[in-house]
């Protein structure tokens, strides 16, 4: 049984009809008994689940983070319709980055995950990644490895193709910027087809490092993103059904 | 202003940041020392001076608004804007902001680029910074205070963690105050570089952060059964005044026939090649170890 959740965005700058923008997933009701959602709490809220082990679902912020940091963080996400082009639901984060409290919340929550986690390589993916990652990684005190498009970075690079919807694009990263054995997580605003985190991680895994979680803001999941991640696991704050 | 000229003279954190910086020669092309400071990212320690350096500017400025320039203006503009609690914008490249842009065109050296704002991030009457990682011509922060006053901001400073000597001292970028962590020198021939083309390996570090490299250093080729020793040095004339502690050095340390002292002019001419050359049209380092040899 789905649980309809109210859009919060949607009265915003939005034109697109008023359908929920929020909605639990498909299968919520056969999550294991771990995941809870409690009855009295406030259908503005988006979705809020604790990962299962079990569950083949992105991993959401856990229930013991407050609802009020994700809600304003949700709340603060602006959708475009129609841009870049027809038929597309921009997720803009930049209206998130004027709400001093969300963004500030939104590098806590992250913050909080993996500090103490042993991570000392945080990647992110051009140009968003470079929004979010920097004060991750300052805040943990990891190294910041910019994960850019072709000839942007000087010396030498190793590089990566992946697929785009037509054509292809190369994601670039520099020799020597990672060592063998050191553990990372990758930063990009968003995850949509999983195409440009799954080549970020193939290239750090081919220079040894170990990737422990791709983190987003945002995961459109009806893109199936988080499939062509593998073995990687997938964190998110928000999970947004076009 | 230059780091030293504005009472960080002496912190320590400035050294640890400059020999984070890495220097590319001949980056995007022949001619341009590239100044890469994705290394410093690569050190946390380095990174965090830089943004408190910028933070301790600004957190009593009252700033509202950090606007960093896609794309390497995010990765500092971001944590600034966090730890001062003011708003992030970005500047982007055409055709990446969704909803209400303004675009603000601006030379490069060959043609014309364009960035974008969202007009609907800023109100009037904010006190806005602009970062980048670097500023060469001032051409893509002149834009960006142009996109910040169209939408009725104040930019109260431009930050950079590098730019180019012109922006030494009490500088102002249309009429806007502009503070620079570190200078650097775009001549693709440095003194130093040009003791590592004549040992023939790289044997002296290449720093952005001239005033505070390990020098004067001597390093010693034989070629030819002749050893041939080279001192480097600061500047021996440095803004009109002359370096009287190096040259005392060099004077102290003469141990055979000091043949030429070769100071480094960023005016030189170029002859075709495009290597810098002697007014007779001669490259002058090959010229320099001809003369050395013969």
């Amino acid at each position: 049984m789905q649980t309809i959740i109210s859009p919060l965005v949607s009265h915003r700058l939005c034109l697109a009809p008023a359908v929920p923008r929020y909605r639990l997933p498909n299968n919520y009701h056969r999550a294991p008994p771990s995941i809870r959602l409690s009855n009295h709490r406030s259908t503005t809220s988006p979705c809020l689940f604790s990962s299962a082990a079990a569950s083949r679902d992105s991993e959401m912020a856990t229930e013991d983070v407050q609802d009020p940091r994700i809600a304003k963080i949700a709340s603060s996400i602006r959708v475009i319709p129609d841009f870049p082009k027809p038929g597309i639901m921009f997720q803009d984060i930049t209206t998130l980055l004027l709400d001093t409290e969300a963004f500030k919340d939104t590098i806590a929550l992250f913050v909080d995950r993996y500090k103490d986690k042993g991570i000392s390589v945080v990647a992110g993916v051009e140009a968003r990644g470079f929004i979010f990652g920097p004060p991750i990684a300052l805040a943990i005190g990891a190294k910041f490895v910019p994960m850019r498009k072709p000839k942007k970075l000087p010396g030498k690079v190793i590089s990566e193709e992946y697929s785009l919807e037509y054509g292809t694009d190369t994601m670039e990263m520099h020799v020597g910027a990672v060592e063998p054995g050191e553990r990372a997580i990758i930063i990009d605003d968003l995850i949509a087809t999983g195409g440009t985190l799954a080549a970020a991680i193939r290239l750090l895994e081919r220079v040894g490092v170990k990737i422990v979680e791709c983190a987003c803001v945002i995961e459109l999941p009806e893109l199936k993103g988080k499939e062509k991640l593998g073995e990687t696991p997938l964190f998110v704050l928000v999970s947004s059904a076009a | 202003m230059f780091a030293v000229e504005n009472g960080l003279q002496g912190d320590p954190r400035l050294k640890a940041i400059s020999d984070a910086i890495r220097v590319i020669p001949h980056f995007p092309k022949t001619g341009i020392m590239f100044q890469d400071i994705t290394t410093l990212l690569l050190d946390p320690v380095a990174f965090k001076h830089v943004v408190d350096i910028f933070v301790d500017r600004y957190k009593h400025m009252n700033i509202s608004l950090v606007a960093g320039v896609e794309a390497r203006g995010f990765i500092f503009g971001s944590p600034i804007a966090l730890a001062i609690g003011a708003k992030f914008i970005p500047l982007r490249k055409p055709g990446k902001l969704p909803g209400k842009v303004i675009s603000e065109e601006y030379e490069l050296e060959y043609g014309r680029d364009r960035l974008e704002m969202s007009v609907e991030a800023v109100k009037s009457d904010e006190r806005a910074l602009v970062i980048d990682d670097l500023v060469a011509t001032g051409g893509t922060l002149s834009a960006s205070i142009s996109l910040l006053e169209r939408a009725g901001a104040e930019v109260v400073e431009c930050a950079c963690v590098v730019g180019l000597p012109k922006f030494k001292g009490q500088c102002k970028l249309k009429g806007k105050p502009l503070y620079v962590l570190f200078l650097f020198w775009a001549n693709a021939v440095s003194t130093s570089s040009t003791l590592n083309s004549l040992i023939g390996k790289q044997v002296v570090r290449v720093s952005p952060f001239q005033a505070e490299g390990l020098r004067p250093v001597m390093v010693s080729r034989t070629m030819g059964g002749f050893t041939i020793n080279i001192i480097d040095t600061h500047g021996l004339v440095e803004a009109g005044y002359v370096n009287h502690q190096d040259l005392d050095l060099i004077k102290g340390s003469e141990s055979g026939i000091t043949v030429v002292y070769a100071e480094n002019s960023g005016r030189c001419s170029k002859n075709d090649k495009d290597e810098k050359a002697l007014p007779n049209g001669v490259a002058w380092i090959p010229n320099l170890v001809k003369a050395i040899t013969d």
